[in-house]
């Protein structure tokens, strides 16, 4: 640590009072065995901070994605929504829904509750919702061959701090599947 | 996790960063020091915080940074020689009327300077300083030198 390199030339007389011996040690002060000790105070809040360290490292305060998948007789329905976010994050919304029978499913409609989506910001579908009915964002999927799928891509954005939970409803003839999200945005 | 990695990457960086500038930039700051330590905490924020400027990464990051300090003083105070390695050593820049022509290059103190410090004491020449130490603080101690005294019965004797 001590250890120097110079460069360089000094020009001009040097006063003889300036010298490049090493100095003597400085006065040190006296020296005693050291105890651990805290205040009471610090023996809650230092492990308090470490826990929040520690479980952020855990990830308990990331970004967490819940999937649901539902099936009822045909149709099936699988649902992507974040379970936690952070203020201002982006989370996605995708919903696909696929025809697992043999026959072409008509008229399929979804449903997604609107006070849910009113908890965030820049809510964005594609494709588009169809209309604004009520309580209800709808997109109007239309037929579904069998064997295929639909998805609706969303993005949802955390702004009000909290849990907020809706519910997405899949609909075709003679079919309605519920799905419920849950959601947390943290401030 | 990332924010807390990134913190305790940005923390060691700088502890460092400091460490190798000198004890000079923790005291009297010229413009260019200034400039350094205003830029330092702009570019370390960004990279420790990212784009997620949420209470909760901001409760983490200052979590996390507020152990990092506690626990940084506790070893530094329990273990000598991380505090050496951490804090650095006070350097001797005048003993016994002698100034360490190595040691003030070494710091980047000018002869001028050490006597600005002298002249805040009180003394004038270099025959009257009995220590001139450069602290881990960067700030300088200037110790004069005992007077002589004369004893009692030599001051009735005159």
């Amino acid at each position: 640590m001590n250890e120097s390199v110079a460069f360089g030339r000094r020009g001009g007389q040097r006063d003889p009072r300036i010298i490049d011996a090493e100095p003597p040690s400085p006065p040190s002060p006296p020296l005693q065995g050291k105890l651990w000790r805290f205040y009471r105070h610090q023996m809650v809040g230092i492990p308090l901070l470490l826990i929040i360290t520690i479980a952020a490292m855990a990830g308990l305060f990331g970004d967490t994605e819940s999937t649901t998948t539902k099936t009822e007789g045909d149709l099936e329905a699988r649902l992507v929504v974040p379970n936690r976010f952070r203020f201002k994050m982006i989370g996605p919304l995708t919903l696909k829904v696929t025809n697992r029978g043999r026959d072409p499913i008509e008229a399929t409609m979804v449903r997604i509750s609107r006070p849910y989506l009113e908890e965030f910001s820049n809510v964005r579908f594609s494709p588009a919702e169809s209309h604004i009915s009520g309580e209800w964002h709808v997109f109007e999927l239309g037929e579904i061959a069998p064997g295929d799928s639909v998805v609706i891509t969303g993005e949802i954005q955390a702004e009000s701090f909290g849990a907020h939970r809706g519910s997405i409803e899949v609909q075709s003839d003679d079919t309605i599947i519920e799905l419920e999200a849950e959601t947390w945005a943290f401030p | 996790m990332s924010t807390v990695v990134r913190l305790v990457i940005m923390y060691v960086f700088i502890v460092a960063g400091l460490r190798v500038l000198g004890k000079r930039e923790f005291s009297q700051l010229s413009p260019l020091e200034l400039v350094t330590l205003l830029l330092v905490p702009e570019i370390a924020s960004q990279a420790i915080l990212g784009e997620d400027f949420s209470l909760t990464n901001a409760v983490i990051a200052l979590s996390a940074l507020f152990t990092l300090v506690f626990i940084s003083t506790l070893l530094r105070f329990h273990f000598g020689r991380l505090n050496r390695v951490i804090e650095g050593t006070p350097t001797v820049l005048v003993h016994d009327g002698l100034m360490y022509g190595r040691q003030m290059e070494l710091e980047r103190v000018s002869e001028g300077e050490v006597f600005a410090e002298m002249h805040k004491s009180g003394l004038s020449a270099l025959d009257e300083v009995e220590w001139v130490i450069l602290e881990p603080d960067g700030r300088m101690a200037v110790i004069p030198k005992q007077q002589e005294t004369v004893p009692p019965e030599d001051t009735e004797a005159l």
